[in-house]
Formats: structure tokens, C-alpha cells, sequence
């Protein structure tokens, strides 16, 4: 062990984000934070939540508020979360992956289909979670493309990996059994994990957009908890009644 | 004068570099002294799994406690390093996988209803909930408490004095390693067919040597005079390759050295990594001892332990596909999975029609596949943060200071970990706390750089 006089150095100090503005990242965080409230507003509608949900959305929503009041009293670490880019984006995924899988089950699942040459008889419905994250996405172009922070590319990195494997074994299984909806290998798993890869991708690119500019992000973090507690407390006090077919 | 019978801190140094030393040898195993749980089986006539402690797992405790106490005395707890974003953001997911997941949170709301708080209580030894507290536990351990151990220890800040252990830890890593191949190659000569050293199986004895190895290659690569580093590292390496079984784990083990020596910028290095893989990989079939398991390991059928005669595609490559399961629309498990150490209580029913011959052999999962069916695309994309942050911790202080081995020695390792993961999980008892060690040595390396820095910035001031 070697003993050498102190110098007083931060460790591992990444290199600082640079804060993004301009106008097109402004409508671009705008259309970012408003694909999240399109989903929070689904999240609202006809969904009957599961146990995991109710219990989640009330944690999430009771720590976010503890992260707000905290920034607003000054308190140092909540107030270093909120003006970290990295931070606000890692924290509206958490949130937002929970309430996607909501939004996700909500309205017709009719409508518009997914026609494909692997289950042709089976299409795949699209629901409205799903256009509104896409549409987001692109919309919000202008922002994440300028902003894209370490966790936004670790969660595409793992989407690209679920699907690189699901399509590598689906490729390589075909070469030893039958392929269809009633045979050995069916390939509606496969063809669920790549669009879900694509809406979970679109969502992180809308957290991403939310978060990139200060005063979207200041914004979008500050009504967070609201929207996560208004959302439980309308499954918890007023639940969708079960049908007779449920029961 | 000191009073009588008070110790004094100031010296608990020595125990500090002691109990670093301890840590980094107990965690080059997997040996289990103690079990937690009864074994339901012959008394109540069904399995619920043990929990496994392993030696590693009590020596991290043992020195983490010591580190709170000592720190505490000493007063610096506000000198030290504290594990960055990325660690934390994967412990929030895991706990958002298990606040998520219907079957853990039913198991307790069953709990709470039949028996209140001591139901709810019982019900956290159920299967699921015991399983996600059991993996949390571990992850927290694995990527919160043994980063800040071994950083605090390896770069001691206290007072006004910054003791660096950097070459005791590696010097004790070196010879741990060495320790793990000298009891597989006495296995090997006892007969085995498929040594383990200190694991529990051959494949984390594997993944073990391709974490381990190219991080010492790349140390004597630097300096090829240091004579007694190169013969002791060169040594290893060459046993290492009777001892393997995993073909996963030798193409780990040389491209983490191959890239380690590309990272090094070191012509020769590449070179003889490069020869030794092709000699190690083209004589792979000819090491008859090991002949029989080396060569199962490129069959990808095997016979069908329910159907007499026939063959089938083995367990571990049809679980790929298998594991894709958990994006059915219904389930909601895509985004937070079905819970942190759920994977194996879940995957059964992922099969439906696809066919199930044979067990796997131990530890033959991919890791990547079982944090996204466990934890979900948010828990697999906060541990590749993890990885991709300390990467390129390394890679700065690589681009910092060239003169410096030990960035680069992580990179190699943390390639080869990479890859291994795909073959077998290596977030496990033992190697979890290795791979803390490995992430640690990048914020080392930093440091180096940055004293690096400091002594030339000093150097024109003092003439």
C-alpha cells in the first residue's frame, strides 16, 4: 500500500450534462410529456388494474411526492435528482413502464391489426397505448435525439437484446420443428416480444424527449406524483365493476 | 498518552488491508456453509427452495460490518466514495418488479388477510416474496455494499491521507487465482471430468477464470520484465486451459485478453493472446480427459429423458425462446417482469408446446434472459447501465493516463463477462462480489489517472 497526501478529487466525476435548449427541443419535450399524459389519461379509462399495479402506482406516487416536496424545501440530494437529466429520465421510465402496462389494456382491441406472414390467421392488435407512444416518438424526435442520456440507451440496448434473442432462437428452433399457432414452435411470443420491444423503446424515447429540457422536465417531475396517486385513487375508490363473463 | 483498553483507530489500517485481502480470496468460491430454511420435502412432502449463504457472502458481511464501525470512529464517512446513480437506479427497479409482481403481492394481501401482521409476516417466507427479498438482498449486496467496500479500501481516504491498496488487492486477487486453477487441476488429476476448483459447477469455474484471467494477463502485458508477474500469470493461464470444460468460458477468457491487449495498445500482447486462443481452441477436442464433457458441450440435441429413442434440442438453447414468454400482452410483465428470483417459479409454464428432454447442467442460463423475464426490460436495461458506466469509467481513465495497465485490464474483463453471460448467469454467490471487484478497479484507475494529473500540474510549480 502506497500513502500519498490527499487531494481533494471527486472520484469518478463523469463528464457534466450539457443542458439542451432551443425551440425545436422545447416542442419536442412538449410532445414528449404530452404522449405521458395521453397515457396517464388511458391509465384513467375503462383498465381494471392488478394488485401489483395499485400497489405500485401508490408507492411511486407517494415517493415522487416526497422528491418533490423535498426540492422544493431545498433538501440537497432531491434537489441534485431533480436536476440531473439522467435521474429525471431513469425516473419517469419507473414510473411509466408501470402505468404503460395499464394503458396498454386500454380501449377496443379492435381495430387497427398487425397482419403477419407467421400467424396469418391471428392478427396482432394494435392498441392505442401503442400509436400514441409511437407518434410521441417521432414527434419528440427534435429533443431526445439531442438529449439521449446513458439509461435511455442502456433501456434500448436491452430491448435490442430481449428481441435479438427471441428472433436468434425463433431462427434457429425452425430448423428442428414445425412452425405455427398449435405446433411445437409458435411464433406468437416472438412476434409479441419484437412489437412490445418497439412500444417499451418508444415510451423511453417520450421519457427521454419529457425530460431534456429543464423547465419541460421541472414541470413533468413536479406533476408526476399527481398524476400516479390520481390514477390509483380513481382504481381504488371507483373500480371498473367485473362483468359477468370475469367472474 | 493514549488512555488504557482504547484502540485506536488510526491503526485499524492494517486491519482494513487485512479483511481486503480476506474478502478478495473468500470470493473466489462458492463454497455454502450454511443453509437458511427446512428442507419440506421429508416432512411435509414438497420443495421449497434453500437459501444458499456462501463463504463470500459472510466474509462480505463480516468486512462490512468492520468498515461501518471503523468508519464511524475515524469520522469519514463523508470522504468517502459512494456507489453512482446506475447502482441505485437498479435497486429501484428491482423493487418495482416486486411491488409489481400480482403473485408476490397476492401471496402477502393472503397473509395479511388470513392472519394479519403475523400472517403477512409468514407469507414473506412463501416461495415468491422469500425469493424477491432473497435476490434484492443480493443485488444490493452485489452492486451497492461491495463497490463502496472495496473502493473505501482500495483508496482509503482518511484524515488528510489517501492510502492506496491497489497492489495489495491485485497481488491477493493474483494469488486467490491462482489457488481457484491449482484445486481444479487436482481435481483433474483426481479424475474428474469436469473440474470446478472452488464452484459449484465447471461453467461458474469458467466464467470465474474468463472474468479473472485476462485482468492478470493484461497486468504482465504492460511490463513483460517483471519477471516473477509474468511467470506466475503465464503459469495460470496455461493451467488454466486443461481445467475448463466450458467452450463459453475459453472464448470469454481470450477475447477479454485480446481486447484487454487492444485496449493496452500493445502489439505483442495481442499477439500472443491471439496465438494462444487459436492453439487453446484448434487442440480443444485432443485433451482426453475432458474429451467426453468438452464435446457435449457442441451437441445441440440430446436424448429425451420422457421419450425413449428420441432426440431433442437441449434445455438451455430451447429456454431462449421459451423466456420470450413473458411478453404476452395480457401479462404485463414486459416492462417490470415477474418478479426479482422469480424466474424459475415463472419459466415452466413459458414451455407450452415446446419440448423440455432434459435438466440443464447447472448455471446454464442466460443471464440477459433471466433479468428481463425476473426483473424486465427495466431491470436488464439498469444492470447493462451498471456495466456500460464503470466501461466507461475505464475507458476515461484509459484515455487519461495510457501509461496506466489496470483501465484496460477491466475492460478486457468486462468484455469477457459480457459474452460468458449469454452461455451461463454469473450474477451468483462468489462471482457477483468478483464482478464488484472488477467494476471497483475502474474507479482505481480513475483515481491513478487523476494523481496522474495532479503530480504534473505540481511539477512546473516546484521548479
Amino acid at each position: 500500500m502506497t500513502t500519498t497526501p490527499f487531494h481533494s478529487t471527486d472520484f469518478d466525476n463523469a463528464p457534466r450534462e450539457a443542458e439542451v435548449s432551443g425551440r425545436a427541443v422545447i416542442f419536442g419535450a412538449i410532445a414528449g410529456a404530452l404522449s405521458l399524459l395521453g397515457l396517464c389519461l388511458l391509465a384513467l379509462g375503462d383498465v381494471r388494474p392488478t394488485s401489483g399495479d395499485q400497489l405500485t402506482l401508490f408507492v411511486l406516487g407517494v415517493a415522487a411526492l416526497i422528491c418533490v416536496v423535498g426540492n422544493v424545501l431545498g433538501v440537497n440530494p432531491l434537489r441534485r435528482l431533480f436536476a440531473s437529466r439522467e435521474a429525471a429520465t431513469w425516473a419517469l421510465m419507473l414510473a411509466f413502464f408501470v402505468v404503460y402496462g395499464m394503458a396498454r389494456r386500454a380501449g377496443p382491441q379492435d381495430g387497427w391489426r398487425l397482419n403477419t406472414t407467421l400467424l396469418p390467421d391471428t392478427p396482432l392488435p394494435i392498441p392505442y397505448a401503442a400509436r400514441l407512444v409511437w407518434l410521441g416518438a417521432l414527434l419528440s424526435l427534435p429533443a431526445w435525439s439531442r438529449a439521449l442520456t446513458a439509461p435511455t440507451r442502456a433501456i434500448l440496448a436491452s430491448l435490442l437484446l430481449v428481441a435479438l434473442f427471441g428472433l436468434g432462437s425463433f431462427l434457429f428452433l425452425r430448423r428442428f420443428y414445425a412452425v405455427g399457432e398449435t405446433e411445437i414452435l409458435n411464433p406468437k411470443p416472438l412476434l409479441d416480444t419484437l412489437l412490445q420491444a418497439s412500444e417499451y423503446g418508444a415510451l423511453a424515447l417520450c421519457c427521454t424527449a419529457a425530460g431534456a429540457n429543464i423547465l419541460v422536465r421541472r414541470w413533468v417531475l413536479s406533476a408526476l406524483p399527481i398524476l400516479l396517486l390520481m390514477i390509483w385513487a380513481r382504481h381504488q375508490f371507483r373500480p371498473i365493476p367485473l362483468k359477468e363473463d370475469d367472474e | 498518552m493514549k488512555p488504557p483498553n482504547r484502540i485506536d483507530w488510526r491503526a485499524a489500517r492494517t486491519w482494513d488491508g487485512a479483511l481486503l485481502c480476506l474478502l478478495i480470496v473468500a470470493m473466489c468460491s462458492q463454497i455454502d456453509p450454511l443453509t437458511l430454511g427446512r428442507d419440506t420435502f421429508v416432512t411435509q412432502g414438497f420443495v421449497t427452495k434453500q437459501l444458499k449463504v456462501a463463504v463470500s457472502d459472510l466474509a462480505l458481511v463480516l468486512v462490512f460490518g468492520w468498515f461501518v464501525i471503523r468508519t464511524t470512529m475515524l469520522r469519514a464517512w463523508s470522504k468517502l466514495w459512494w456507489p453512482p446513480l446506475p447502482c441505485w437506479a437498479l435497486l429501484a427497479a428491482l423493487l418495482v418488479a416486486a411491488l409489481h409482481s400480482t403473485t408476490i403481492v397476492n401471496a402477502l394481501a393472503a397473509g395479511l388477510e388470513s392472519g394479519g401482521i403475523k400472517g403477512a409476516i409468514k407469507a414473506i417466507a412463501a416461495k415468491e416474496p422469500k425469493e424477491a427479498i432473497a435476490e434484492i438482498a443480493q443485488y444490493a449486496a452485489y452492486f451497492i455494499a461491495a463497490p463502496l467496500l472495496f473502493v473505501n479500501l482500495m483508496l482509503d481516504r482518511r484524515e488528510d491521507v489517501l492510502i492506496v491498496r491497489r497492489s495489495l488487492a491485485l497481488r491477493a486477487f493474483a494469488v486467490a487465482t491462482g489457488l481457484v486453477i491449482l484445486i481444479g487441476l487436482a481435481q483433474l488429476f483426481k479424475g474428474s471430468d469436469a473440474p470446478r476448483g472452488t464452484w459449484q459447477s465447471a461453467n461458474l469455474y469458467g466464467g470465474f477464470l474468463a472474468m479473472a484471467l485476462p485482468l492478470l494477463f493484461v497486468g504482465v502485458a504492460h511490463r513483460w520484465n517483471q519477471s516473477r508477474g509474468t511467470v506466475g500469470v503465464g503459469a495460470e493461464i496455461l493451467a488454466a486451459w486443461p481445467t475448463m470444460v466450458t467452450p463459453w468460458g475459453v472464448i470469454g477468457l481470450f477475447i477479454g485478453m485480446l481486447l484487454g491487449a487492444v485496449a493496452l495498445r500493445s502489439v505483442r500482447a495481442a499477439g500472443i493472446a491471439l496465438v494462444l486462443s487459436l492453439v487453446a481452441l484448434l487442440s480443444w477436442n485432443t485433451f482426453k480427459p475432458l474429451q467426453p464433457a468438452r464435446a457435449e458441450y457442441f451437441h445441440i440435441k440430446t436424448a429425451s429423458e420422457k421419450e425413449r429413442g428420441k432426440m431433442e434440442v437441449k434445455k438451455q438453447y430451447v429456454e431462449w425462446y421459451a423466456a420470450q414468454g413473458f411478453s404476452a400482452p395480457g401479462e404485463a410483465r414486459f416492462g417490470t417482469g415477474v418478479g426479482p428470483g422469480n424466474y424459475q417459479l415463472n419459466i415452466g409454464s413459458y414451455y407450452a408446446f415446446l419440448p423440455n428432454a432434459k435438466k440443464m447442467p447447472p448455471d446454464s442460463n442466460n443471464l440477459y434472459l433471466v433479468q428481463a423475464v425476473s426483473v424486465g426490460t427495466l431491470g436488464l436495461g439498469a444492470l447493462l447501465w451498471i456495466i456500460g458506466h464503470f466501461m466507461g469509467v475505464a475507458w476515461r481513465a484509459r484515455r487519461a493516463f495510457g501509461a496506466d495497465w489496470l483501465s484496460a485490464g477491466v475492460l478486457g474483463s468486462l468484455s469477457a463477462w459480457l459474452l460468458v453471460n449469454c452461455f451461463h448467469a454469473l450474477v451468483v454467490r462468489g462471482l457477483g462480489i468478483v464482478l464488484a471487484f472488477v467494476l471497483s478497479l475502474a474507479i482505481v484507475a480513475l483515481q491513478a489517472a487523476r494523481d496522474a494529473e495532479n503530480r504534473n500540474e505540481a511539477a512546473p510549480q516546484k521548479s
